[in-house]
């Protein structure tokens, strides 16, 4: 079955996005836009398209020659696809905590969360190593399910409907959406370094995935969110920023005294080191949980 | 797919060009002691702040912590970069600037205008961290 792009389709409704959130924005709205930021962003967008032209070949026959081992057809009823974009969206799931919780993924990923910004040109900061780091590995099990082409079709609704969560423009849509859907609220979350917010909130399209996973973390209105990476870049060069990560990967990897070392640098947390000299997420959520617990021991002033 | 290309460059120029022209931009929000010290401690995991120089144009801050600890802040378009300082830090006092070298050449120098005794006082104890 010939399936739209829907990648493709949604272009013109991004550009369209942007335009009226920067308009937003300088007539009073809540967010904001760096210029040099927003062109970092979008040359990495770009960039990540021309990558995906480049490998995307290999993926779909690496899909369609999976498929011929495929342990069920369910055929293209509209109900398969709806389990489908259900079944991606929490491969989606996987291939996300992966690639916060194993360096290799997230020195493809953090490219995405190297912002200190948060609109929607954030969404489409996207990286230009995804297939370098194996990303489509977490997606290769529904190939033994579900059509290829439907498979690719779901992953794409997936991307698309990620594009709108990236924005303060909007607060909290109503409960019963943000009790199932990832929402703008949730993101903010995600793409927050403050300690508390830390690794939580993996989800596409549905937070259910979070909340049945134990990695869920409302917004609180009296934490607002401070977006970027614990390390800040602090430069708006487009090929540091596609880099950066690989090139630490790279220089830690070199320099380990041991061999188990070398791999614990690729595959262990981001801030793992084998001296212990550097913070991973669970020793600045430690450090921070000493400190409120200082703070509230204190008598009060 | 020449057309897809077409649109996605100029809507990038569009959405870029827009965002500077309209202003958008805003300088990064004035930065005193107190933000000072809380950007080190929210940037860096158990810095405790004890000390801080302000650069006076506005161009960052070093904050002294305990434990010989350092943080290093410049601004980042309408944001504010942070980077904990480790030994060996290089330093040069230029009149009544302070330039530290952070060790991550995409960082950049950080030039302090903090007047030469300040500058001379904290480059010794820059230079003392790193021996």
């Amino acid at each position: 079955m010939q399936l739209p792009d829907p990648v493709a389709l949604a272009i013109p409704a991004f550009i369209l996005l942007m335009v009226a959130e920067v308009l937003w924005v300088r007539f009073g709205g809540r967010g904001e836009y760096e210029w040099r930021d927003t062109a970092t962003s979008l040359v990495m967008g770009f960039g990540s398209t021309i990558a995906g032209l480049i490998t995307g070949g290999a993926v779909v026959a690496a899909a369609y020659w999976l498929h011929q081992f495929a342990i069920v057809d369910l055929g293209w009823h509209w109900w398969v696809f709806a389990l489908c974009i259900l079944a991606d969206d929490l491969a989606y799931y996987v291939f996300h905590r992966s690639a916060h919780r194993v360096r290799w993924f997230w020195a493809a990923h953090v490219i995405h969360h190297s912002s200190q910004h948060y609109n929607l040109s954030t969404a489409l900061r996207q990286t230009w190593t995804g297939f370098f780091a194996l990303a489509f590995i977490f997606r290769m099990p529904l190939f033994l399910v579900f059509d290829p082409a439907m498979v690719l079709f779901a992953s794409a609704i997936n991307l698309v409907y990620q594009f709108w969560i990236h924005t303060e423009v909007v607060g909290r849509m109503p409960r019963w959406f943000e009790a199932v859907m990832n929402t703008p609220s949730h993101h903010r979350v995600h793409h927050a370094t403050n300690p508390r917010y830390l690794d939580k909130n993996y989800a596409g399209m549905f937070i259910i995935w979070d909340k049945m996973f134990g990695t869920f973390e409302p917004e609180r209105d009296d934490e607002p969110c401070r977006y970027g990476i614990v390390k800040n870049l602090g430069s708006f060069n487009v090929l540091w920023t596609a880099f950066h990560e690989w090139i630490g990967i790279a220089r830690d990897v070199w320099h380990a005294p041991t061999w188990r070392a070398r791999w614990n640098y690729m595959v262990k947390p981001p801030g793992w080191s084998h001296d212990g000299s550097r913070d991973t997420s669970e020793t600045i959520k430690a450090r921070w949980a000493e400190r409120q617990a200082r703070l509230a021991a204190e008598p009060a002033e | 797919m020449l057309a897809q290309t077409l649109i996605s460059v100029g809507g990038i120029a569009l959405v870029v060009l827009l965002a500077r022209w309209l202003g958008v931009r805003r300088p990064a929000a004035g930065l005193d002691a107190k933000a000072a010290v809380d950007l080190a401690e929210f940037t860096l995991a158990g810095f405790v702040a004890d000390d801080v120089a302000l650069g006076a144009d506005g161009g960052g801050a070093i904050v002294s912590g305990q434990g010989g600890r350092f943080a290093l802040i410049k601004p980042h378009g309408s944001h504010w970069a942070v980077r904990g300082i480790a030994a060996p830090v290089a330093v040069t006092v230029e009149s009544d600037d302070l330039i530290v070298d952070g060790g991550d050449p995409m960082f950049g120098l950080v030039r302090l205008r903090i007047g030469a005794e300040a500058a001379e006082t904290l480059a010794a104890r820059l230079r003392a961290q790193a021996g």
